[in-house]
């Protein structure tokens, strides 16, 4: 009965006519001179010019500013620049169009011009600084399948000074709208593709776990997910297999599509409280390593499987039902589901890696790593679903 | 092709322990300042007015209380209430209690948008105006509730008898509070009706053959899970409100779930049944919903066993090997009326209700009275067999 609060938020919109109605959304926002993000490659692509037709097809709203995002490394900076754009071309909103981390930023873009705080750094421990002082339209358009930023209410920002990756969490990130476009997701190569399936899976765990073990590390804020918020991870876990085998196999657009779609509404309703375990460690290992979080997230999710294993019983039993469907479920002993769900899970990770991953490299982790992937966790304030309230030598007994 | 959904509604839940005194600043923030309060007369009498204004009295604007609603919603209750709404100078507002105050207070709200002064000329006057008078509405549904705070659904009657429906996306609630505080004591005949109610609005969304907004899958099965915990448990200690309150919750939203792809017929033939003979709709309804499970083929576009994995481990679903979805399904409803049966003797047909054959018939004839191939299929299943 612990009071908890749950809105619609971000609005998905899957479908063939999405990106062109793009102005009818935005002058249904209030929009009139829009900032639009992108990177070189969608430039070049083409889809950016899209983009910006038809944002212009609407009456009375312009492009202020089309920003190309590169070197995003230097988040500060990055961030600045965005920031001086977007007020030196006096626009009102924001489309930005690219992979998660540039939609982050997009995101951060409108808490600072939103909220009036100009110094990013304040967000870091305290969600509830930052109070609307202006309205800024947000529309996402992901071009990657599975990152979830293009609709919650996080925003990983790497922290230069501490070399780690700072998670922010505020109302104020979820995004108005966010726009699936298939054609888009299936213009990426197989490879990304099944790091956004591995991505997705890992959100759905975390969210499953999450259902009767929401916890904080250590929290300045009480973080708990809703009722409501929690199915979402259930939704998106049953027959998570057989549609992302049958949709890597045929990569047609109707099925990214959908795909894409539950993993957005998964992000929705689970990031709104917070980060899962399986996301936090892998950031954590990415930063160590100072690799890419995609090739992170194998060992995270095969960490994360076993690191709960012991206190998530009868969850990862109800998990495997969902996972693998009723007919497998049933073939497997009372005692032996939650263990068949970790293994199930592991032998799915090692296919996708396997098959659809090329030149992957596993990453190796030495003591002293193991070691900064604990202490980089510790500065995680809003990680959820771990329902042993951050135990660093299991961590570091399971990333073995 | 696929579908675009861009019409996922904007309701925001408050629920749990201390929900409406937090709804204070979310109203607040959304710039309510003179307030009107529409609630009915059980409120009223149990006291759950008093508990509401004790919470919230000092904190908000409230200029105008209208109590009068009675069980059955007025068309008469909407035009005074307008007045007083109009008169106070009011900017939102605020519905108390069960279905007739919710019913009220949303035709309130629609009225002031199209700028109609009498509910009884809505249908000829209306001229559904774009005008930019946003009326918010909160409503703090008590355990009467039937899920419809969550529709767009209008249905007020008038004088003469005659009912007024309208369903509007301008009669959409924007605050919907859910307070442990709200949730009265009741006997085990009507949570066993209210419960089976949301269960079959939750199934009935889930098996729905219209393309429906992915949000009512969450909502639905979010209801399912919630009752199958908390169902047998309430109707055995109905005096926890911890019980009372998570039913209280799923039936919520399973009335989210079911409103945004209602079964049209379902409901229509309910609904006429009520009127005929003022049976309570929610046993109407479930008595209505287990027949059609029982006699109607399913005849679902989706794989029945995707829905059987989407519910999950479930211990009413019985997954013997060679069962085919659609059976597993049916199984599960009945084993779920055979077990509450246990407890609770509830209606399991319209005779239980005092309706005699000759109002069934009345209503049967009515509702095929246009004539329509799949109206007369469907009620001589439902009602003939």
């Amino acid at each position: 009965m612990r009071y908890a609060e749950f809105s619609n938020g971000t609005k998905i919109i899957d479908g063939e006519r999405g990106i062109a109605d793009l102005h009818i959304l935005l002058g249904g926002l209030g929009a009139s001179r829009v900032m639009i993000i992108g990177d070189r490659q969608l430039l070049s692509d083409g889809y950016l010019d899209k983009v910006k037709e038809s944002v212009l097809a609407g009456s009375g709203i312009a492009v202020g500013a089309v920003y190309l995002g590169e070197d995003l490394q230097d988040s500060e900076s990055a961030l600045k620049d965005m920031y001086f754009v977007y007020m030196s071309n006096g626009c009102d909103g924001i489309v930005v169009c690219g992979s998660g981390k540039l939609v982050d930023y997009a995101k951060l873009l409108r808490l600072t011009v939103s909220a009036q705080v100009k110094d990013i750094k304040k967000f870091f421990n305290n969600s509830d600084i930052g109070r609307k002082v202006v309205d800024v339209p947000l529309i996402t358009i992901p071009c990657r399948l599975g990152e979830g930023s293009e609709c919650n209410a996080v925003a990983v920002f790497y922290d230069c000074q501490k070399k780690l990756s700072r998670n922010i969490i505020n109302e104020l990130l979820s995004p108005d709208y966010c726009i699936i476009d298939g054609q888009l997701l299936a213009s990426a190569s197989k490879s990304q593709l099944a790091y956004g399936v591995l991505n997705t899976l890992g959100k759905a765990i975390d969210g499953f776990i999450a259902i009767h073990y929401a916890r904080v590390g250590i929290a300045i804020k009480k973080v708990d997910t809703h009722p409501v918020g929690r199915i979402f991870s259930q939704v998106a876990l049953t027959n998570l297999r057989a549609k992302a085998l049958g949709m890597l196999a045929a990569s047609q657009e109707d099925g990214l599509a959908s795909f894409a779609q539950d993993g957005a509404y998964l992000a929705k309703g689970l990031d709104a409280n917070g980060m899962g375990m399986i996301y936090s460690l892998a950031l954590a290992i990415s930063d160590v390593k100072a690799s890419d979080y995609y090739r992170c997230l194998p060992l995270a999710i095969k960490a994360a499987v076993n690191y709960n294993l012991r206190v998530c019983g009868e969850k990862y039993s109800k998990a495997l039902w969902s996972f693998v469907g009723w007919h497998e479920y049933s073939k497997y002993p009372q005692e032996e589901r939650a263990k068949g769900f970790v293994k199930c899970v592991e032998d799915f990770v090692d296919e996708i890696v396997g098959e659809y991953i090329k030149d992957f490299e596993p990453i190796i982790l030495t003591d002293d790593d193991r070691q900064d992937i604990v202490i980089n966790m510790s500065y995680n304030p809003n990680m959820l679903n771990n329902p042993r309230y951050f135990d660093p030598i299991a961590i570091k007994a399971v990333l073995k | 092709m696929r579908e675009q959904y861009n019409f996922e509604s904007d309701i925001k839940f408050l629920t749990g322990r201390g929900a409406i005194r937090n709804a204070t600043v979310a109203l607040s923030n959304i710039g309510c300042r003179r307030m009107m309060l529409i609630c009915d007369e059980n409120s009223v009498k149990h006291g759950r007015l008093k508990a509401l204004l004790r919470r919230i009295g000092k904190d908000l604007n409230i200029v105008a209380t209208y109590k009068k609603v009675q069980d059955v919603a007025m068309a008469d209750d909407c035009d005074k209430a307008l007045r007083l709404f109009k008169e106070k100078e009011c900017d939102s507002i605020i519905a108390l209690g069960q279905k007739s105050a919710i019913y009220v207070a949303k035709a309130v709200k629609v009225m002031i948008k199209d700028g109609v002064s009498f509910m009884s000329n809505y249908l000829d006057c209306a001229v559904n105006n774009i005008s930019s008078d946003f009326v918010p509405l909160t409503v703090i549904p008590t355990y009467f509730s039937s899920g419809i705070e969550a529709s767009n659904a209008v249905r007020v009657s008038c004088e003469d008898k005659s009912v007024i429906g309208i369903d509007t996306p301008f009669a959409q609630t924007n605050f919907i509070i859910l307070d442990p505080s709200m949730c009265a004591l009741l006997g085990k005949k009507r949570i066993a009706s209210i419960g089976l109610n949301a269960l079959a609005m939750a199934i009935s969304s889930l098996t729905s053959r219209k393309s429906v907004n992915p949000m009512t899958k969450v909502y639905a099965l979010d209801a399912i899970t919630l009752l199958t915990d908390n169902f047998e448990p309430c109707l055995l200690y109905s005096g926890i409100r911890k019980y009372r309150y998570n039913v209280a919750f799923a039936t919520m939203l399973a009335g989210c779930a079911y409103w945004s792809s209602p079964n049209i017929m379902l409901t229509k033939l309910a609904d006429l049944i009520c009127d005929i003979s003022g049976a309570d709709y929610r046993d109407v309804f479930n008595i209505l919903f287990a027949k059609g499970v029982e006699k109607i083929e399913f005849k679902w576009e989706f794989d029945t066993y995707a829905l059987v994995n989407l519910i999950g481990y479930n211990r009413y679903i019985d997954v013997t090997e060679g069962k085919k979805g659609g059976q597993i399904i049916k199984d599960c409803v009945n084993m779920y009326y055979a077990e509450l049966q246990k407890y609770v003797k509830y209606p399991l047909s319209l005779a239980d209700l005092g309706i005699d054959d000759e109002t069934v018939k009345k209503a049967y004839d009515e509702f095929t009275s246009d004539g329509d191939v799949d109206k007369i299929r469907y009620a001589g299943k439902l009602l003939k067999d």
